[in-house]
């Protein structure tokens, strides 16, 4: 498997949120990995490389604008941190792989949500009628 | 003669565990049976384990959590799978040759399709048991709603419905307050109320959002907590504060009577005496073999595909020949838009708010009447915010990446937290060609599927087009005022989903010739066989059907009861 720094710090910089939790980011390196077993590796590569630039984003965008291989990795890849699942290169769905790392979604916090059928706990506002506040 | 039983009851759904229930709190010396084709657990543990199976779902469809139970897995006591898409459809139902298809499924379980539903509890209307009377559509029910009215009453404190006697008084009649105050709004809530507060009316209808009268408890009810907002009502409520008929299956036990799960019945044989003989089989032994129990009275409670189908399984007589006839559902689509600003979906229950002017009318002589919801889950069945964030990520048509990092954060915040959807579920009628018999394709245990023809009648494509109209002008509305775009669809799309509310093919009535059981539930041609449940609907009406089939349920109850 390719270094897990390199996935960690790939998906960190797609979905713009950092520190991810390194644990997951092995589980889900090592599903996303099944599934592109060649173009994972490849786009790993691709961020190598866009981290030399002056602009490593726009590096990376440049690489995956070129190469529509990379950029569904890097769609799966985001994916996968935002739902916990991920589409294969066939469009059927790798499903999470644990229940908590589909609780673990960015989405949720993104929409200042919560996954449903997990509520919200203390500290967070929680309990019967915290959805009638402004989150 | 003896019996092993005084009354066997055939599912423990709702209507079964609450007619179990009501006659041995009546007649404590009732030796009473329920039969279930389930063989689910009702604790704690069985409950986590469905949420831990939705959670691992990647599809979250309305079956997921219950798929693994072994009559679903093995196919011992399979439904249809409730998915929209008829392709993947597990097709339990045979459709072959349909119009249309009909889209509800329901769930063969202990505790019934109470596990998955969204608790909705509107009352009906008083012209919903008119329909004929009134607008010369479908048949009347033998009975008003103020006949009803004490029975709504018993039925919402025991399904636990919370709901605000103010905003409902004008509505329908009640006796009674709600056991409950209402639900707290959501959030989105507030802001569609405030922003519809100046709204004129649509057709001389005023629009006037309301508090959705629900079987969630606001408070501890029946030693359930009080709601804690998982925000996964249908299909799983993991605090168990939404009524599932869990509760009621449990509370029978308690009195006495014998649960025995995991029987599937497949005959119904009534004897001259009038007591009748169910034969089951127990998926559970090796051999399958037939088991026989013998009963002063049988109460059926599966659901009105599986009732008439075991109906027509028995050879019972059907002297009406509407057994298996006049099968509805409320068909419903949804108008979804972006509001200007943001409504914080997926916070809270599915849906806390309604909006009943449109229940009925002088309209109804031509167009169905129907309910409204104003959700509190985005785009609802239109666009989860998965689709919602690959649609702004991924270019499908170029396959290139669109937006990253925070830049695609900020982009799915901003459409996601604006997501609000108005749907309406329609009234149908009754029509004798939408049926259900017997296919010539078999289950695992033998039995014959349920084949279903159907199809949507111009009462009903005018009640969804009509639903489309006025959802449509509430968005232009807002969208004038408050601010709002990306409204759709524009006009009618002709398609419809299912509300999963099964209804008729066992229709009550006065007359033996023209409906299948009396105005107290008991079989015309077969005096003690009583059916409970919304199959005995003989009109659909314009709101959910639970706490009025429990309402029945309770007549019923009585009257059996009394019988014994």
């Amino acid at each position: 498997m390719p270094p897990t720094a390199d996935f960690r710090g790939l998906s960190e910089h797609l979905t713009g949120t950092a520190p991810l939790d390194a644990q997951l980011s092995d589980a889900f390196q090592q599903r996303v990995l099944a599934a592109y077993p060649a173009d994972l590796p490849r786009l790993l590569a691709a961020w190598t490389t866009a981290t030399g630039a002056p602009d490593p984003g726009a590096a990376l965008q440049d690489a995956l604008d070129a190469d529509a291989a990379l950029a569904l990795t890097a769609r799966a890849v985001i994916t996968v941190w935002y739902t916990g699942q991920f589409a294969r290169p066939d469009e059927t769905t790798d499903p999470p792989g644990t229940s908590a790392q589909w609780r673990s979604g960015l989405i949720w916090s993104v929409i200042e949500a919560h996954p449903g059928s997990a509520a919200p706990r203390p500290p967070q506002p929680s309990g019967y009628g915290y959805w009638t506040q402004h989150p | 003669m003896d019996y092993d039983f005084d009354v066997v009851v055939v599912g423990a759904g709702v209507a079964g565990a609450l007619a179990a229930c009501t006659v041995k709190t009546a007649k404590p010396g009732a030796r009473i049976r329920i039969l279930d084709a389930g063989d689910n657990g009702l604790d704690a543990a069985q409950r986590a384990a469905f949420v831990e199976a939705y959670q691992l779902s990647p599809t979250k469809a309305v079956p997921t959590p219950y798929a693994f139970l072994r009559n679903n897995e093995d196919g011992f006591a399979p439904s249809q799978d409730g998915t929209v898409n008829p392709v993947t459809m597990n097709l339990y139902y045979d459709q072959s040759g349909t119009t249309d298809l009909f889209k509800s499924g329901f769930q063969r379980m202990t505790g019934g399709s109470t596990w998955a539903w969204r608790g909705n509890c509107p009352r009906w209307l008083a012209n919903d048991f008119r329909l004929n009377a009134v607008y010369g559509r479908g048949v009347d029910w033998p009975f008003d709603y103020d006949e009803l009215e004490p029975s709504y009453v018993r039925a919402e404190r025991e399904l636990g419905i919370s709901g605000n006697d103010a905003e409902w008084a004008s509505l329908t009649r009640r006796s009674a307050d709600f056991p409950m105050p209402g639900i707290a709004p959501s959030y989105g809530d507030l802001v569609v109320r405030s922003a519809l507060a100046g709204m004129p009316p649509i057709d001389n209808v005023a629009v006037v959002p309301v508090t959705t009268p629900q079987a969630r408890n606001s408070r501890e009810y029946q030693g359930r907590s009080s709601c804690q907002g998982n925000s996964s009502c249908l299909p799983i409520c993991p605090s168990g504060a939404k009524y599932d008929a869990g509760y009621h299956v449990g509370r029978a036990v308690e009195l006495g009577v014998d649960l025995k799960p995991a029987c599937v019945v497949t005959k119904v044989v009534h004897q001259q005496d009038g007591s009748c003989t169910v034969v089951f089989k127990d998926w559970t032994t090796a051999d399958l073999a037939e088991q026989r129990v013998t009963a002063r009275h049988v109460v059926l409670a599966l659901n009105a595909v599986e009732i008439p189908k075991l109906w027509l399984i028995s050879g019972l007589r059907n002297t009406s020949d509407q057994v298996g006839r006049n099968l509805m559902d409320h068909l419903t689509d949804e108008v979804v838009g972006l509001l200007d600003e943001p409504v914080f979906p997926f916070r809270g229950p599915q849906s806390t708010l309604g909006i009943e002017n449109f229940r009925d009318g002088p309209f109804r002589r031509d167009t169905g009447g129907f309910r409204m919801t104003v959700g509190n889950d985005g785009w609802g069945r239109t666009q989860s915010p998965e689709a919602a964030l690959d649609a702004l990520m991924w270019d499908k048509t170029a396959r290139r990446i669109l937006l990253t990092g925070a830049k695609l954060q900020e982009a799915v915040n901003h459409r996601v937290t604006r997501m609000l959807r108005f749907s309406y579920s329609t009234e149908q009628l009754p029509d004798p060609g939408n049926r259900v018999t017997l296919s010539d394709k078999v289950d695992v245990l033998g039995l014959p599927r349920p084949r279903i023809s159907y199809r949507i009648d111009a009462y009903s494509k005018a009640a969804l087009a009509y639903g489309h109209s006025v959802a449509h002008r509430i968005w232009q509305y807002l969208e004038s005022t408050v601010g709002a775009e990306e409204i759709a669809p524009a006009a009618p799309a002709g398609t419809y989903k299912g509300s999963g509310h099964l209804m008729g093919t066992m229709r009550m009535g006065t007359a033996p010739a023209d409906s299948v059981v009396d105005p107290a539930g008991q079989s015309h041609d077969h005096p003690g066989i009583w059916v409970v449940g919304s199959a005995v609907f003989p009109t659909g009406g314009t709101s959910n059907p639970t706490l009025h089939l429990a309402a029945l349920t309770l007549r019923t109850a009585d009257a059996l009861a009394a019988a014994l």
